[in-house]
């Protein structure tokens, strides 16, 4: 499926599901991506999964990164039928609460908790929100507000 | 007085026997393993690595003896014991050559099994007291495992004891020198011998009770120092009686075809060992390639195929040899082989 | 172990007096064949969140905790499985990973483009030429480099090498597993042979860093093609031992086959990819499908199955190293003249924007996905473990299995916990 085409299903497939705000454009290096608001994702996502033309049934994978003034979640979809990926992405401010979109696509429980933990945002909505990687206690690493070393490994 | 010497004696040759026999079944499975498994198995100490079993021993022996904090602690040390002795004591009724044979009594098979029957005992002591779920489920199967093979165990044994006419096992090995070895007219029940007595040892494909991918090392998780020295011993020395028994059942023990068996003297006991370890080579070829079996599994390959079967085999067996008797004694079949004493 | 612990280590349990959904008991919590027909109703509930029913026998025997891992012999790695029994039989599990956790993302940070092939490496450890790649991959989209075809040649050469060293590396031990010692053995004699030719051409046998952004750091030598064709001649063969060896073992079969059952719906939902997926019939390969480097050139098959146990998982790799040496057969052959890699600047600067490199790991689905920001480090790496994704199902499979069936069973995943826990 072209890049134009998928474009243009998406914007209709969520317009056609009432979802406001959505940005669907294809980037240079990426394919098509979807921009939504956060509190929308569970829906877009459930939407895109159950379209019967697109057919996004492989949620492949799930992850943040920090753009220094906000978080921005990052999700890969999958439609087999098409072959073809497509992007969803959203943002969210720093320490928000996060809801898991679990109960859409199963693949997202574990990389959720690593994404909360590594970025210090607050999972909700997750049958087993702990953290994944590392104990309580240590920092959101993946934030470019934690150093690698502290002061004092650096100074002495 | 000479009585009491004269057991002394044995006692001590029977527990030189049974090291002896541990230490080369174990050497013997490095090596014969590490052929099968394209590796070189021991090879530094000693030629062709024979003396690697020194260190290791030494290394058991001042290993530090420890135990769990909540095990029991009686029944943890006891454990071994029960688990070694009855090894020990079944040595005692192999006749090794004509007139050597410490325990010459007429129940020597029923006896033998009847002491094997204890191991899974102290196997299952080891494993409660361990406190560690591991062991305890480790000692959990092999009880369900004991269970499984002794009924076939049990009923395999019955032909060579009809063909012989006495359960006394030196009487079972001149039979089968004066006619033939017993598997020739017996060979299912040796199959279902020889898969019982891999039960038995607990070895693979059985080896549920120690599987090392799942329970780590089963009953004997916890235990350390020379406690698991007698353990390892024990596993091992088992193979050595199983292997004896078998040998001695089915493979003529101690004789060879054709020779008078009052003259083999000193090659004897040698003619036993060669035919058990040949026994227990078998053993380790197939320890070394197969899968496990999963215990339920085993459970009913034990008492689905095998109890049937050999309860039928029996009752065949039995019904032809008779007839075969009968024939025989009314000159029909000119008694060839006279069985059945 | 009182009860306070266990709520902690098992808080998906729901304890007595709970209520539960009396559909969250039912099996088969969503429709199998919603993919064809109709999408299913309302909201698919995780499986791994329920408890399964009691035990049919009213035994009423207590449940007891197992603490398998980190230090169990089966758990290839770093794994902890807090598994709540019943005898021998599983009632509910949890995975705990986070052992080898070194912070690899994170160290990307603070590392240039070409640095980065040496911290994946430590991710994946066993099959480190593919990852190795991804990163390539996305460093070359984002700074619009041109990779001479002989450098991309020698890379799938490569990484099926590396492949077949990883999937021979896999499928002893889970002959091991399940209680077969000889086979591990015997696969690890032929994976001498992959290691031998990584060694001769990157100089390491686990760590090669040997693809870089731009092309590969060593020529073809002619004592690794000889390795290569001694063994693609006696290869086919090696592989009917092996699979005389354990495949055809009755006992192996018995374990295996009819266990640990994975629908199309399962793997889909959770997200698995590489062998986990085409096991249970999704045909789907990124060499295929999303062809990278020259995977478009050669001609081989992909293989799928469509039974999902844990057969399945073993026989489809195993026709896979088949359709390896099909492609090193055709790499070896054709292999184009030219250069082994593009002219790049010693320091990486590439115009910030977002890239992603999707390789077929041996594992499943490698995608590196890096953000540039201008700089000549990385703003953010992202490394999509495929096992992590299969740890999710492994976790599902648990409930109701026997313990000798689940470490088989998490045995045919392929865990690599450099990689799951990054």
């Amino acid at each position: 499926m072209k890049p134009a085409m998928l474009t243009e299903q998406v914007t209709a497939a969520l317009d056609a599901a009432g979802i406001t705000q959505h940005q669907v454009s294809e980037w240079e290096h990426l394919g098509v991506v979807a921009r939504v608001p956060a509190d929308a994702v569970v829906g877009v996502l459930d939407v895109l999964r159950q379209h019967e033309e697109l057919q996004f049934v492989q949620l492949i994978d799930t992850f943040g990164a920090d753009l220094s003034d906000l978080i921005e979640v990052t999700y890969r979809l999958r439609s087999l039928k098409h072959n073809v990926d497509l992007l969803v992405k959203c943002e969210l401010p720093y320490g928000a609460s996060y809801s898991s979109v679990g109960t859409v696509f199963a693949s997202a429980l574990l990389p959720e908790r690593e994404l909360c933990e590594m970025f210090g945002l607050v999972l909700s909505g997750h049958p087993n929100p702990k953290r994944l990687l590392t104990i309580e206690g240590m920092p959101p690493f993946l934030r470019k507000d934690v150093a690698i070393r502290t002061k004092e490994e650096i100074w002495g | 007085m000479s009585m009491l010497l004269q057991a002394i004696l044995w006692c001590l040759l029977l527990i030189t026997v049974m090291l002896v026999c541990g230490a080369s079944i174990i050497y013997m499975l490095r090596k014969v393993l590490g052929a099968a498994h394209l590796r070189i198995g021991p090879n530094t100490l000693g030629p062709a690595g024979i003396l690697q079993l020194f260190p290791d021993v030494i290394k058991l022996l001042t290993k530090e003896d420890r135990h769990p904090n909540l095990s029991d602690k009686g029944l943890y040390c006891l454990a071994p014991i029960i688990v070694f002795t009855p090894m020990l004591v079944a040595f005692a009724f192999i006749p090794f050559g004509s007139g050597i044979v410490a325990a010459d009594v007429n129940m020597g098979v029923m006896m033998i099994l009847a002491f094997l029957t204890l191991v899974p005992l102290g196997i299952f002591a080891a494993g409660w007291s361990s406190h560690s779920k591991y062991a305890l489920i480790g000692a959990v199967r092999s009880v369900g495992a004991a269970i499984t093979y002794e009924v076939p165990l049990l009923l395999s044994v019955l032909p060579p004891i009809m063909m012989a006419g006495s359960m006394n096992l030196s009487d079972i090995v001149l039979t089968q020198a004066n006619s033939v070895w017993f598997i020739v007219p017996a060979l299912p029940s040796a199959i279902i011998f020889f898969l019982c007595a891999q039960m038995e040892t607990n070895q693979a494909p059985f080896d549920m009770t120690e599987a090392e991918s799942e329970l780590v090392a089963g009953f004997s998780t916890e235990y350390s120092a020379m406690r698991f020295g007698f353990i390892f011993l024990t596993e091992f020395a088992g193979n050595f009686v199983m292997a004896a028994l078998a040998a001695t059942l089915f493979l003529g023990g101690w004789t060879l075809p054709g020779v008078d068996p009052h003259s083999m003297g000193i090659f004897a006991p040698m003619v036993l060992v060669i035919k058990s370890y040949l026994i227990i080579f078998l053993f380790m070829m197939i320890r070394g390639n197969f899968s496990r079996y999963r215990v339920d599994q085993m459970a009913q390959l034990g008492w689905k195929k095998l109890i049937p079967l050999t309860l039928l085999w029996t009752m065949v067996f039995a019904i032809g040899m008779r007839s075969f008797q009968l024939l025989s004694a009314s000159g029909a079949l000119g008694g060839i082989f006279g069985l059945g004493g | 172990m009182g009860l306070d612990q266990q709520t902690m280590l098992t808080p998906n349990i729901p304890f007595e007096g709970d209520t539960i959904a009396q559909e969250d008991l039912l099996e088969g919590y969503v429709n199998p064949g919603w993919l064809s027909s109709e999408p299913p109703k309302g909201i698919v509930v995780p499986r791994n969140t329920r408890r399964i029913a009691d035990d049919p026998l009213q035994l009423c025997t207590d449940h007891y905790l197992l603490n398998v891992g980190p230090q169990h012999p089966s758990t290839h790695g770093a794994l902890r499985v807090v598994m709540e029994m019943d005898g021998e039989r599983i009632m509910s599990g949890e995975a705990h990973v986070g052992q080898l956790h070194r912070g690899i993302e994170k160290l990307a940070e603070h590392r240039r483009y070409h640095q980065l092939a040496t911290l994946v490496d430590r991710a994946d450890y066993v099959s480190g030429i593919t990852v190795e790649t991804a990163v390539a991959l996305a460093t070359e989209q984002l700074a619009e480099i041109e990779v001479p075809t002989r450098a991309q040649w020698l890379r799938c050469l490569m990484a099926e090498v590396n492949r077949i060293a990883s999937h021979y590396m896999w499928m002893g031990p889970m002959g091991l597993d399940s209680g077969a010692m000889g086979i591990f053995l015997y696969m690890q004699k032929d994976r001498e042979v992959f290691l031998d030719v990584l060694e001769e051409m990157t100089g390491q046998r686990l760590m090669f860093n040997y693809v870089r952004p731009g092309g590969v750091t060593g020529d073809l030598t002619p004592r690794a093609e000889q390795i290569l064709r001694d063994y693609l001649k006696i290869g086919i063969k090696r592989m009917k031992e092996h699979w005389d060896n354990l495949f055809e073992s009755e006992i192996f079969q018995m374990r295996t086959k009819g266990i640990g059952v994975l629908t199309r719906a399962d793997v889909l939902n959770y997200g698995a990819t590489g062998h986990v997926l085409r096991a249970s019939g999704v045909d789907f390969d990124v060499r295929r499908d999303r062809p990278y480097d020259a995977y478009d050139q050669f001609d081989f098959e992909v293989m799928t199955r469509s039974g999902g146990d844990i057969f399945d998982r073993v026989v489809c790799r195993f026709d896979e190293i088949r359709q390896s040496l099909r492609i090193i057969e055709q790499c070896l052959d054709g292999l184009p003249t030219g250069d082994i890699k593009a002219k790049t600047p010693k320091v990486l600067r590439v115009p910030a924007g977002e890239a992603c490199g999707i390789v077929e790991s041996a594992r499943g689905e490698v995608g590196i996905h890096l953000y540039a920001d201008g700089s000549d480090k990385p703003l953010r790496m992202r490394y999509r473990p495929p096992t992590l994704y299969s740890l999710a199902l492994a976790e599902v499979l648990l409930p109701g299995t026997l313990f000798a069936d689940a470490i088989v069973n998490m045995g045919s995943f392929d865990f690599c916990f450099g990689e799951v826990d990054r």
